[in-house]
């Protein structure tokens, strides 16, 4: 189970910017076997002849699902990166806030210490705008999770169909629903990976919108 | 931060210092500031936990729009770690720093500031009507290191050299060099490599009519304490961590 992010630290954001990275690895790792076992079904189907001819688009939706999966997971990767960066640089802002606050209430009655008032007020709206691009960013990275949803979705209608087509394979019977198994399982994997992901990252855009 | 002028004749050095909330295990830093009509000059700006005071310190002198320039005399981070807070407040300033630097500094957090690299051989700025020099100290103790003299108030801005390690509330002015020299010794012993640079540097520095010498931690030296520093500086053997 996925550990809650608490607070919108920007500590915390990077944490589940790297741990979405880390477990969409294994994502990543699951449809390339799930490529690779298409590679094998597909010689069990070519063996089988005409007792496995419905097999044929099966294997092809597998091996298509697997690329997509393996194409977003790249994407996502690439869009946490840049929300990693995004922190950080709102971060550096949000702290340099606070110190300029800190000087204004040090300066008191500073001859000069009006001369902050414009850079106070940049910092200010700088703060709201990367706040709104933060979160921009976050919602992009959600929405690419769901893409793999999307993507994935269809496996399970698909490994019952494999099944039905396996059952009219004679003596490759065994080696077709063993590509249905594994197809089942790999997906449910994928699903509940990006399900994890999916949770830090709501915690962490429920933080940052009920902050301040 | 304590804040004491130098210099007020025509324009003005002040050094910020001594701040008494200073973080603990950070070492004391003289900042310095030189003002001239409606522009100025930060030497030395300092680390980003020193930021928030200098700054504060500051405003009783100038406004921020009138820091023009900042200088940094070599790469190290009490120096000018402070450099990305420094770019919110002042983003049409020029820093004038060794090219050797140059892109080590865009490490500290700064993305826009205008950096004007300064040659090996050293160069000058003006303020108005006040003319500053980049006087070259090379490998004291950083391989690209500059000191800044102002030759109208005859103040060298002489960066590591003549820094001590004193107690933090340690009176701005040298008044007795020689009780002086148990501060000053292993600091130049160690942190100085290079006997050559020295020699140099103090070849160059005996050139120059200097009524303050003005370090980045510690004390300053005035009158006949510079000489007396130069002389004992001149003899001291330095870089001894090798054996």
């Amino acid at each position: 189970m996925p550990t809650a992010v608490q607070t919108n630290s920007p500590e915390n954001i990077l944490i589940a910017a790297a741990t979405i990275t880390s477990e969409l690895s294994k994502v990543r790792k699951i449809a390339r076997e799930m490529s690779l076992g298409v590679m094998n079904a597909k010689a069990i189907s070519s063996r089988a002849g005409e007792a496995a001819r419905g097999f044929q688009p099966i294997t092809d939706f597998i091996d298509e699902m697997a690329h997509e999966v393996m194409q977003l997971v790249t994407k996502i990767s690439h869009q946490a990166l840049r929300l990693s960066r995004f922190a950080v640089r709102r971060n550096h802002i949000r702290k340099t806030l606070g110190i300029y606050q800190q000087v204004i209430q040090k300066a008191g009655d500073a001859p000069y210490s009006h001369s902050l008032d414009p850079v106070i007020a940049k910092l200010e709206n700088d703060h709201v705008e990367y706040r709104n691009q933060l979160i921009s960013n976050i919602r992009t990275l959600k929405s690419l999770l769901d893409d793999i949803n999307y993507s994935t979705r269809g496996a399970q209608v698909i490994s019952t169909t494999s099944r039905v087509e396996a059952s009219q394979a004679g003596e490759y019977r065994k080696s077709l629903e063993v590509v249905a198994d594994n197809l089942e399982q790999a997906s449910e994997k994928i699903r509940l990976q990006v399900k994890n992901s999916q949770n830090r990252l709501q915690d962490v855009i429920s933080s940052v919108m009920h902050e301040d | 931060m304590k804040t004491t002028k130098i210099y007020d004749s025509g324009h003005q050095w002040y050094v910020f210092a001594r701040d008494p909330e200073k973080v603990e295990g950070i070492i004391d830093t003289n900042q310095y500031m030189v003002k001239a009509g409606s522009r100025a000059i930060l030497l030395d700006p300092g680390g980003i936990e020193v930021f928030a005071a200098m700054l504060t310190a500051v405003l009783h002198h100038a406004r921020v729009d009138e820091i023009t320039d900042l200088f940094a005399s070599h790469q190290d981070p009490d120096i000018i770690s402070s450099l990305g807070l420094w770019e919110q407040a002042l983003p049409d300033a020029t820093l004038h720093t060794p090219w050797l630097w140059e892109s080590f500094l865009r490490h500290f957090g700064s993305k826009n500031i205008k950096i004007k690299p300064i040659a090996d051989e050293g160069g000058t700025i003006e303020l108005g009507e006040v003319k500053l020099q980049f006087i070259p100290a090379h490998y004291l103790h950083a391989s690209g290191n500059f000191h800044v003299y102002d030759p109208q108030a005859r103040i060298l801005m002489s960066g590591d050299v003549g820094a001590a390690l004193e107690a933090p509330d340690a009176p701005m002015f040298v008044d007795d060099f020689e009780e002086h020299i148990d501060k000053m010794k292993m600091f130049h012993q160690r942190w100085m490599p290079s006997n050559r640079a020295k020699q140099d540097w103090i070849q160059r520095v005996r050139q120059l009519n200097i009524d303050i010498m003005a370090p980045q931690h510690g004390r300053l030296f005035k009158g006949e304490d510079v000489q007396r520093f130069l002389d004992w500086f001149e003899a001291l053997p330095v870089g001894n961590a090798i054996a």
